[in-house]
Protein backbone atom coordinates (compact mmCIF):
# COMPACT_ATOMS: atom_id res chain seq x y z
CA UNK A 1 0.00 0.00 0.00
CA UNK A 2 2.78 2.26 0.54
CA UNK A 3 4.43 1.91 -2.50
CA UNK A 4 1.53 2.29 -4.12
CA UNK A 5 0.92 5.59 -2.82
CA UNK A 6 4.11 6.76 -4.11
CA UNK A 7 3.23 6.14 -7.51
CA UNK A 8 -0.26 6.51 -7.50
CA UNK A 9 -0.97 9.94 -8.39
CA UNK A 10 1.57 10.41 -11.21
CA UNK A 11 0.47 7.10 -12.92
CA UNK A 12 -3.55 8.45 -13.09
CA UNK A 13 -2.59 11.75 -13.95
CA UNK A 14 -0.99 10.34 -16.81
CA UNK A 15 -3.45 7.66 -17.28
CA UNK A 16 -6.21 10.44 -16.99
CA UNK A 17 -5.08 12.84 -18.84
CA UNK A 18 -7.15 12.78 -22.29
CA UNK A 19 -10.34 13.95 -20.75
CA UNK A 20 -13.57 14.21 -22.80
CA UNK A 21 -16.25 17.02 -21.75
CA UNK A 22 -18.41 14.36 -19.92
CA UNK A 23 -15.32 12.47 -18.11
CA UNK A 24 -13.87 15.71 -17.58
CA UNK A 25 -15.54 16.72 -13.57
CA UNK A 26 -15.01 13.34 -12.54
CA UNK A 27 -11.50 12.64 -13.76
CA UNK A 28 -10.80 15.93 -11.88
CA UNK A 29 -12.52 14.64 -8.98
CA UNK A 30 -10.56 11.45 -8.75
CA UNK A 31 -7.30 13.19 -9.39
CA UNK A 32 -8.10 15.73 -6.58
CA UNK A 33 -9.07 12.91 -4.22
CA UNK A 34 -5.85 10.58 -5.03
CA UNK A 35 -3.56 13.86 -4.43
CA UNK A 36 -5.57 14.46 -1.60
CA UNK A 37 -5.07 11.74 0.23
CA UNK A 38 -1.00 10.73 -0.78
CA UNK A 39 -0.59 14.00 0.11
CA UNK A 40 -2.20 13.64 3.58
CA UNK A 41 -0.50 10.14 4.33
CA UNK A 42 3.26 11.76 3.18
CA UNK A 43 2.49 14.60 6.11
CA UNK A 44 1.57 12.43 8.31
CA UNK A 45 5.07 10.83 7.57
CA UNK A 46 6.43 14.21 9.48
CA UNK A 47 8.75 13.63 12.42
CA UNK A 48 7.94 17.11 14.02
CA UNK A 49 4.68 19.21 13.23
CA UNK A 50 3.72 22.37 13.55
CA UNK A 51 0.34 24.74 13.31
CA UNK A 52 0.62 25.17 9.76
CA UNK A 53 1.13 21.73 8.84
CA UNK A 54 -1.54 20.10 10.90
CA UNK A 55 -3.68 22.77 8.93
CA UNK A 56 -2.50 21.50 5.62
CA UNK A 57 -2.92 17.94 6.73
CA UNK A 58 -6.74 19.14 8.07
CA UNK A 59 -7.27 21.05 4.70
CA UNK A 60 -6.06 17.90 2.23
CA UNK A 61 -8.47 15.72 4.39
CA UNK A 62 -11.30 17.89 3.69
CA UNK A 63 -10.61 18.09 0.33
CA UNK A 64 -10.62 13.55 0.41
CA UNK A 65 -13.92 13.72 2.28
CA UNK A 66 -15.19 16.66 -0.38
CA UNK A 67 -14.11 14.24 -3.64
CA UNK A 68 -14.32 10.66 -2.66
CA UNK A 69 -17.93 10.18 -3.44
CA UNK A 70 -16.33 9.48 -6.98
CA UNK A 71 -14.84 6.03 -5.81
CA UNK A 72 -18.00 5.04 -4.06
CA UNK A 73 -19.60 2.83 -6.88
CA UNK A 74 -16.50 0.64 -6.53
CA UNK A 75 -16.81 -0.27 -3.05
CA UNK A 76 -20.29 -1.90 -2.72
CA UNK A 77 -20.20 -4.38 0.09
CA UNK A 78 -21.68 -8.07 -0.23
CA UNK A 79 -25.71 -6.89 0.80
CA UNK A 80 -25.58 -4.06 -1.52
CA UNK A 81 -24.12 -6.07 -4.18
CA UNK A 82 -26.96 -8.55 -3.47
CA UNK A 83 -29.65 -5.86 -3.25
CA UNK A 84 -28.41 -4.89 -6.64
CA UNK A 85 -28.98 -8.04 -8.36
CA UNK A 86 -32.23 -8.56 -6.58
CA UNK A 87 -33.28 -5.19 -8.25
CA UNK A 88 -32.22 -5.91 -11.64
CA UNK A 89 -33.85 -9.15 -11.56
CA UNK A 90 -36.97 -7.17 -10.33
CA UNK A 91 -36.64 -4.96 -13.18
CA UNK A 92 -35.62 -7.28 -15.70
CA UNK A 93 -39.24 -9.17 -15.34
CA UNK A 94 -41.93 -6.73 -15.32
CA UNK A 95 -40.08 -4.78 -18.40
CA UNK A 96 -42.09 -6.76 -20.87
CA UNK A 97 -45.37 -7.22 -19.31
CA UNK A 98 -45.41 -3.79 -18.91
CA UNK A 99 -44.72 -3.06 -23.29
CA UNK A 100 -47.87 -2.45 -24.91
CA UNK A 101 -48.60 -5.38 -27.55
CA UNK A 102 -48.05 -3.90 -30.52
CA UNK A 103 -44.50 -3.86 -29.77
CA UNK A 104 -44.52 -7.71 -30.01
CA UNK A 105 -45.35 -7.05 -33.93
CA UNK A 106 -42.13 -4.72 -34.41
CA UNK A 107 -39.34 -5.77 -36.19
CA UNK A 108 -35.92 -7.10 -34.50
CA UNK A 109 -34.10 -4.04 -35.99
CA UNK A 110 -36.51 -1.75 -34.11
CA UNK A 111 -36.47 -3.64 -30.83
CA UNK A 112 -32.92 -3.19 -30.29
CA UNK A 113 -33.20 0.30 -29.46
CA UNK A 114 -35.65 -0.26 -27.06
CA UNK A 115 -33.56 -2.90 -25.14
CA UNK A 116 -30.99 -0.75 -25.02
CA UNK A 117 -32.82 1.84 -23.56
CA UNK A 118 -34.02 -0.88 -20.83
CA UNK A 119 -30.42 -1.98 -19.81
CA UNK A 120 -29.26 1.74 -19.76
CA UNK A 121 -31.92 2.59 -17.49
CA UNK A 122 -31.24 -0.74 -15.13
CA UNK A 123 -27.18 0.05 -14.63
CA UNK A 124 -28.56 3.63 -13.59
CA UNK A 125 -30.32 2.59 -11.22
CA UNK A 126 -27.97 0.07 -10.14
CA UNK A 127 -25.53 3.00 -9.77
CA UNK A 128 -28.04 4.77 -7.62
CA UNK A 129 -28.56 1.84 -5.40
CA UNK A 130 -25.20 1.70 -4.85
CA UNK A 131 -24.36 4.96 -4.69
CA UNK A 132 -27.47 4.99 -2.00
CA UNK A 133 -26.47 2.21 0.39
CA UNK A 134 -22.46 2.55 0.06
CA UNK A 135 -20.76 4.74 2.71
CA UNK A 136 -17.63 5.51 4.46
CA UNK A 137 -18.56 5.09 7.73
CA UNK A 138 -16.01 2.38 8.91
CA UNK A 139 -13.21 3.09 11.58
CA UNK A 140 -10.11 3.89 9.31
CA UNK A 141 -11.87 6.60 8.02
CA UNK A 142 -12.94 7.94 10.92
CA UNK A 143 -9.18 7.49 12.32
CA UNK A 144 -8.29 10.21 9.93
CA UNK A 145 -9.86 12.92 11.48
CA UNK A 146 -8.53 12.49 14.87
CA UNK A 147 -4.80 12.68 13.59
CA UNK A 148 -4.12 16.71 14.14
CA UNK A 149 -5.87 16.30 17.91
CA UNK A 150 -3.74 13.36 18.43
CA UNK A 151 -0.52 15.44 17.74
CA UNK A 152 -1.53 18.35 19.72
CA UNK A 153 -2.09 16.23 22.77
CA UNK A 154 0.50 13.68 21.99
CA UNK A 155 3.41 15.36 19.76
CA UNK A 156 4.47 13.31 16.91
CA UNK A 157 1.96 9.89 16.33
CA UNK A 158 4.99 8.05 14.31
CA UNK A 159 6.54 6.56 17.08
CA UNK A 160 3.43 5.06 18.45
CA UNK A 161 3.39 2.95 14.54
CA UNK A 162 2.47 -0.65 15.55
CA UNK A 163 3.78 -1.85 11.81
CA UNK A 164 7.06 -3.27 13.42
CA UNK A 165 5.51 -5.41 15.85
CA UNK A 166 2.84 -6.49 13.72
CA UNK A 167 5.82 -7.50 11.36
CA UNK A 168 7.76 -9.26 13.89
CA UNK A 169 4.64 -10.91 15.10
CA UNK A 170 4.26 -12.80 11.57
CA UNK A 171 8.52 -13.30 11.32
CA UNK A 172 8.97 -14.28 14.95
CA UNK A 173 6.29 -16.07 16.16
CA UNK A 174 4.16 -17.30 13.79
CA UNK A 175 6.84 -18.88 11.20
CA UNK A 176 8.32 -19.98 14.08
CA UNK A 177 5.13 -21.91 15.80
CA UNK A 178 4.02 -23.36 12.59
CA UNK A 179 7.55 -24.91 12.18
CA UNK A 180 7.46 -26.36 15.85
CA UNK A 181 6.15 -29.28 16.98
CA UNK A 182 3.75 -27.05 18.86
CA UNK A 183 5.06 -28.67 22.63
CA UNK A 184 6.49 -26.20 23.99
CA UNK A 185 6.47 -24.07 21.41
CA UNK A 186 8.58 -20.95 23.01
CA UNK A 187 12.00 -22.12 23.39
CA UNK A 188 11.61 -23.73 19.66
CA UNK A 189 10.37 -20.34 18.61
CA UNK A 190 13.05 -19.03 19.53
CA UNK A 191 15.31 -20.86 18.31
CA UNK A 192 14.29 -21.10 15.05
CA UNK A 193 14.21 -17.20 14.81
CA UNK A 194 18.03 -17.22 16.04
CA UNK A 195 18.55 -19.69 13.18
CA UNK A 196 16.58 -17.97 10.84
CA UNK A 197 18.93 -14.66 11.41
CA UNK A 198 22.15 -16.75 11.50
CA UNK A 199 21.71 -17.55 8.11
CA UNK A 200 20.78 -14.69 6.55
CA UNK A 201 23.58 -12.32 8.22
CA UNK A 202 25.96 -15.30 6.64
CA UNK A 203 23.96 -15.28 3.15
CA UNK A 204 24.91 -10.75 3.34
CA UNK A 205 28.56 -11.51 4.35
CA UNK A 206 28.65 -14.21 1.14
CA UNK A 207 27.03 -11.79 -1.12
CA UNK A 208 29.41 -8.81 -0.03
CA UNK A 209 32.86 -11.46 -0.41
CA UNK A 210 31.36 -12.55 -4.07
CA UNK A 211 31.13 -8.71 -5.23
CA UNK A 212 34.11 -7.74 -7.36
CA UNK A 213 35.14 -4.08 -8.05
CA UNK A 214 34.13 -2.78 -11.31
CA UNK A 215 36.49 -1.19 -13.38
CA UNK A 216 35.74 0.79 -16.42
CA UNK A 217 37.70 0.91 -19.63
CA UNK A 218 36.77 3.48 -22.16
CA UNK A 219 38.01 1.70 -25.57
CA UNK A 220 40.19 2.37 -28.22
CA UNK A 221 38.47 4.99 -30.49
CA UNK A 222 41.15 5.29 -33.19
CA UNK A 223 40.77 8.98 -32.94
CA UNK A 224 41.85 11.46 -30.04
CA UNK A 225 40.40 9.58 -27.66
CA UNK A 226 43.44 6.76 -27.33
CA UNK A 227 43.27 5.67 -24.30
CA UNK A 228 45.20 2.03 -22.36
CA UNK A 229 43.38 0.02 -19.96
CA UNK A 230 45.55 0.14 -16.59
CA UNK A 231 45.14 -3.87 -15.84
CA UNK A 232 45.81 -6.29 -18.57
CA UNK A 233 42.70 -8.06 -18.67
CA UNK A 234 39.97 -5.29 -18.91
CA UNK A 235 36.62 -6.34 -17.04
CA UNK A 236 32.81 -5.32 -17.98
CA UNK A 237 32.37 -1.94 -19.10
CA UNK A 238 29.33 -0.74 -18.28
CA UNK A 239 26.67 -2.40 -15.48
CA UNK A 240 23.20 -2.06 -16.42
CA UNK A 241 20.08 -3.29 -17.71
CA UNK A 242 21.21 -3.25 -21.15
CA UNK A 243 23.43 -6.15 -22.08
CA UNK A 244 26.50 -6.56 -24.45
CA UNK A 245 27.09 -3.18 -23.89
CA UNK A 246 30.95 -3.23 -23.20
CA UNK A 247 32.22 -0.42 -25.38
CA UNK A 248 31.64 2.74 -26.10
CA UNK A 249 30.15 1.96 -29.83
CA UNK A 250 27.94 -0.64 -28.35
CA UNK A 251 27.00 1.69 -25.81
CA UNK A 252 26.29 4.32 -28.90
CA UNK A 253 24.16 1.60 -30.68
CA UNK A 254 22.06 0.71 -27.83
CA UNK A 255 21.36 4.49 -26.77
CA UNK A 256 20.86 5.08 -30.35
CA UNK A 257 23.05 7.63 -30.07
CA UNK A 258 25.18 8.73 -32.97
CA UNK A 259 29.09 7.69 -32.06
CA UNK A 260 30.30 11.40 -33.15
CA UNK A 261 28.35 12.63 -30.94
CA UNK A 262 29.13 11.05 -28.07
CA UNK A 263 32.50 11.65 -29.16
CA UNK A 264 31.88 15.07 -29.30
CA UNK A 265 30.34 15.23 -25.85
CA UNK A 266 33.52 13.70 -24.44
CA UNK A 267 35.59 16.11 -25.89
CA UNK A 268 33.88 19.10 -24.89
CA UNK A 269 33.71 17.91 -21.49
CA UNK A 270 37.80 17.22 -21.51
CA UNK A 271 38.33 20.72 -22.93
CA UNK A 272 36.51 22.02 -19.75
CA UNK A 273 38.05 20.15 -17.39
CA UNK A 274 41.75 20.08 -19.07
CA UNK A 275 42.25 23.93 -18.30
CA UNK A 276 42.31 22.53 -13.98
CA UNK A 277 44.86 19.83 -14.28
CA UNK A 278 48.41 20.67 -14.73
CA UNK A 279 49.92 19.24 -17.95
CA UNK A 280 52.76 17.76 -18.99
CA UNK A 281 55.48 18.88 -21.00
CA UNK A 282 54.65 19.13 -24.47
CA UNK A 283 57.62 19.13 -26.39
CA UNK A 284 59.39 16.07 -27.20
CA UNK A 285 62.60 15.58 -29.17
CA UNK A 286 62.38 12.60 -30.08
CA UNK A 287 59.57 10.05 -29.75
CA UNK A 288 59.86 6.71 -29.06
CA UNK A 289 62.35 7.37 -26.78
CA UNK A 290 62.41 8.54 -22.78
CA UNK A 291 63.54 11.35 -21.71
CA UNK A 292 66.27 11.62 -18.95
CA UNK A 293 64.98 15.04 -17.12
CA UNK A 294 61.86 14.29 -17.27
CA UNK A 295 62.22 10.93 -14.99
CA UNK A 296 65.05 12.81 -12.97
CA UNK A 297 63.35 15.70 -12.22
CA UNK A 298 60.41 13.39 -10.61
CA UNK A 299 60.21 13.49 -7.28
CA UNK A 300 60.42 9.61 -6.68
CA UNK A 301 62.73 8.41 -9.20
CA UNK A 302 62.56 4.72 -10.44
CA UNK A 303 66.28 3.33 -11.14
CA UNK A 304 64.76 0.30 -12.86
CA UNK A 305 64.13 3.15 -15.68
CA UNK A 306 67.49 3.21 -16.08
CA UNK A 307 67.50 -0.36 -17.46
CA UNK A 308 64.47 -0.08 -19.49
CA UNK A 309 66.00 3.14 -20.93
CA UNK A 310 69.07 1.52 -21.55
CA UNK A 311 67.73 -1.37 -23.15
CA UNK A 312 64.54 -1.50 -24.87
CA UNK A 313 64.90 -5.60 -24.93
CA UNK A 314 64.50 -5.27 -20.93
CA UNK A 315 63.56 -8.61 -19.92
CA UNK A 316 60.12 -8.35 -17.49
CA UNK A 317 61.70 -9.85 -14.46
CA UNK A 318 64.54 -6.77 -15.26
CA UNK A 319 61.56 -4.71 -13.71
CA UNK A 320 61.49 -4.66 -9.74
CA UNK A 321 57.60 -4.29 -8.62
CA UNK A 322 59.24 -2.62 -5.22
CA UNK A 323 59.58 0.83 -6.87
CA UNK A 324 57.22 3.53 -7.18
CA UNK A 325 57.33 6.76 -9.68
CA UNK A 326 55.06 8.30 -11.72
CA UNK A 327 56.71 8.31 -15.52
CA UNK A 328 55.85 9.23 -18.79
CA UNK A 329 56.27 7.99 -21.84
CA UNK A 330 55.87 8.87 -25.40
CA UNK A 331 55.40 6.89 -28.54
CA UNK A 332 55.21 7.81 -32.60
CA UNK A 333 52.92 5.01 -32.95
CA UNK A 334 50.06 5.70 -31.12
CA UNK A 335 50.57 9.57 -30.71
CA UNK A 336 50.42 9.38 -26.80
CA UNK A 337 51.64 9.28 -23.87
CA UNK A 338 50.99 6.98 -20.86
CA UNK A 339 51.02 7.74 -17.37
CA UNK A 340 51.26 4.74 -15.02
CA UNK A 341 51.72 4.96 -10.98
CA UNK A 342 53.32 1.75 -10.28
CA UNK A 343 56.11 -0.06 -11.82
CA UNK A 344 54.38 -2.96 -12.64
CA UNK A 345 51.77 -0.36 -14.95
CA UNK A 346 55.03 1.04 -16.50
CA UNK A 347 56.61 -2.15 -17.71
CA UNK A 348 52.83 -2.71 -18.99
CA UNK A 349 52.77 0.18 -20.85
CA UNK A 350 55.98 0.12 -21.87
CA UNK A 351 55.49 -3.72 -23.16
CA UNK A 352 52.13 -2.99 -25.04
CA UNK A 353 53.65 -0.24 -27.09
CA UNK A 354 56.42 -2.62 -28.23
CA UNK A 355 59.62 -0.24 -26.52
CA UNK B 1 20.80 9.26 -17.13
CA UNK B 2 21.97 7.57 -19.92
CA UNK B 3 25.46 5.96 -18.57
CA UNK B 4 27.87 5.87 -16.42
CA UNK B 5 31.58 5.78 -17.56
CA UNK B 6 35.04 6.54 -16.40
CA UNK B 7 38.06 8.39 -18.32
CA UNK B 8 41.16 9.26 -17.68
CA UNK B 9 43.06 12.16 -18.61
CA UNK B 10 46.95 10.85 -19.78
CA UNK B 11 48.09 13.97 -20.94
CA UNK B 12 47.68 15.61 -16.69
CA UNK B 13 50.30 15.10 -14.39
CA UNK B 14 48.09 13.84 -12.30
CA UNK B 15 46.60 10.79 -14.95
CA UNK B 16 43.09 12.00 -13.20
CA UNK B 17 40.34 9.56 -13.58
CA UNK B 18 36.54 11.34 -13.95
CA UNK B 19 33.61 10.22 -13.50
CA UNK B 20 31.23 10.38 -15.55
CA UNK B 21 27.79 10.64 -16.32
CA UNK B 22 25.88 10.55 -19.78
CA UNK B 23 22.68 12.32 -19.19
CA UNK B 24 19.52 13.60 -21.87
CA UNK B 25 18.61 17.06 -20.72
CA UNK B 26 15.08 17.79 -20.37
CA UNK B 27 13.41 20.64 -20.06
CA UNK B 28 10.61 21.93 -18.25
CA UNK B 29 6.94 22.29 -20.01
CA UNK B 30 4.96 25.91 -19.02
CA UNK B 31 7.90 27.01 -17.37
CA UNK B 32 8.45 24.28 -14.67
CA UNK B 33 4.72 25.36 -13.40
CA UNK B 34 2.44 22.68 -12.36
CA UNK B 35 -0.61 21.34 -14.63
CA UNK B 36 -3.53 22.53 -12.89
CA UNK B 37 -5.20 19.01 -13.56
CA UNK B 38 -2.79 16.71 -12.61
CA UNK B 39 -0.80 18.88 -10.26
CA UNK B 40 2.32 17.87 -11.24
CA UNK B 41 5.61 19.01 -13.44
CA UNK B 42 6.07 18.19 -16.54
CA UNK B 43 8.86 17.82 -18.44
CA UNK B 44 9.78 17.36 -22.23
CA UNK B 45 12.34 16.43 -25.14
CA UNK B 46 14.65 19.76 -25.23
CA UNK B 47 14.15 20.95 -28.96
CA UNK B 48 16.40 23.42 -30.16
CA UNK B 49 19.91 22.79 -28.01
CA UNK B 50 21.66 19.69 -28.06
CA UNK B 51 19.79 18.03 -25.47
CA UNK B 52 23.08 15.55 -24.32
CA UNK B 53 25.49 16.24 -22.34
CA UNK B 54 28.47 14.81 -20.23
CA UNK B 55 28.81 15.82 -16.68
CA UNK B 56 30.95 15.14 -13.99
CA UNK B 57 29.01 12.60 -11.44
CA UNK B 58 29.28 14.94 -8.54
CA UNK B 59 26.48 16.85 -10.40
CA UNK B 60 24.42 14.49 -9.78
CA UNK B 61 22.04 15.01 -6.84
CA UNK B 62 19.41 12.64 -7.24
CA UNK B 63 17.61 10.63 -9.10
CA UNK B 64 13.56 11.30 -9.90
CA UNK B 65 10.30 9.15 -11.41
CA UNK B 66 8.91 10.42 -14.62
CA UNK B 67 6.15 8.75 -15.94
CA UNK B 68 4.93 8.79 -19.73
CA UNK B 69 2.42 11.13 -21.09
CA UNK B 70 2.28 11.69 -24.09
CA UNK B 71 4.88 12.18 -27.05
CA UNK B 72 8.35 13.05 -25.64
CA UNK B 73 6.77 14.23 -22.35
CA UNK B 74 6.81 12.58 -18.55
CA UNK B 75 5.40 13.69 -15.76
CA UNK B 76 7.71 14.40 -12.75
CA UNK B 77 6.43 12.23 -9.98
CA UNK B 78 7.44 14.26 -6.62
CA UNK B 79 5.40 12.35 -4.26
CA UNK B 80 7.66 9.20 -4.04
CA UNK B 81 8.66 10.47 -0.34
CA UNK B 82 8.91 12.88 1.83
CA UNK B 83 12.21 14.14 0.93
CA UNK B 84 10.75 14.86 -2.86
CA UNK B 85 7.90 16.01 -1.81
CA UNK B 86 9.27 18.88 0.54
CA UNK B 87 11.95 19.36 -1.65
CA UNK B 88 9.45 20.33 -5.29
CA UNK B 89 6.36 21.02 -3.92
Amino acid sequence: MRNLGRCIAAVLASALQNLDSSQYQDFKSALKCVSAQVDLTLMAQYRSHTPDTLSYMESYLQTFHRTKVIFLEFRPSKATHAQANCQDRELREPMPDQRPKEVYYITVANRRPLADQERVERSDRRADLIRRENHFNFIKMHYLTDFASHVRRFASISMYSTEIGELAHKDQIKDGYRRSNKNEAARQILSHYGRQHALGIRLQTIEALSKVEGVIVVEDSGMEMLTVPSRSTPRRVVKGSMKNTSTLTELCTALDIHYSNMLEEILRFIRQTAADDRRLPATRPNSGYFLWKDLLSLKSQCPTFRKLTGSRSTAPAALEPRHSATVALETIGCGSRLVGKRTMDIYRDAWWLGC
Amino acid sequence: MLALFKIRNIISEAAAVHRLVLVRILDPINGGRFHIPSRHIRVGNRINARDMRIVSIGAVIGQGQVIPSGKKQWIVNHRTGLRTFNEIY
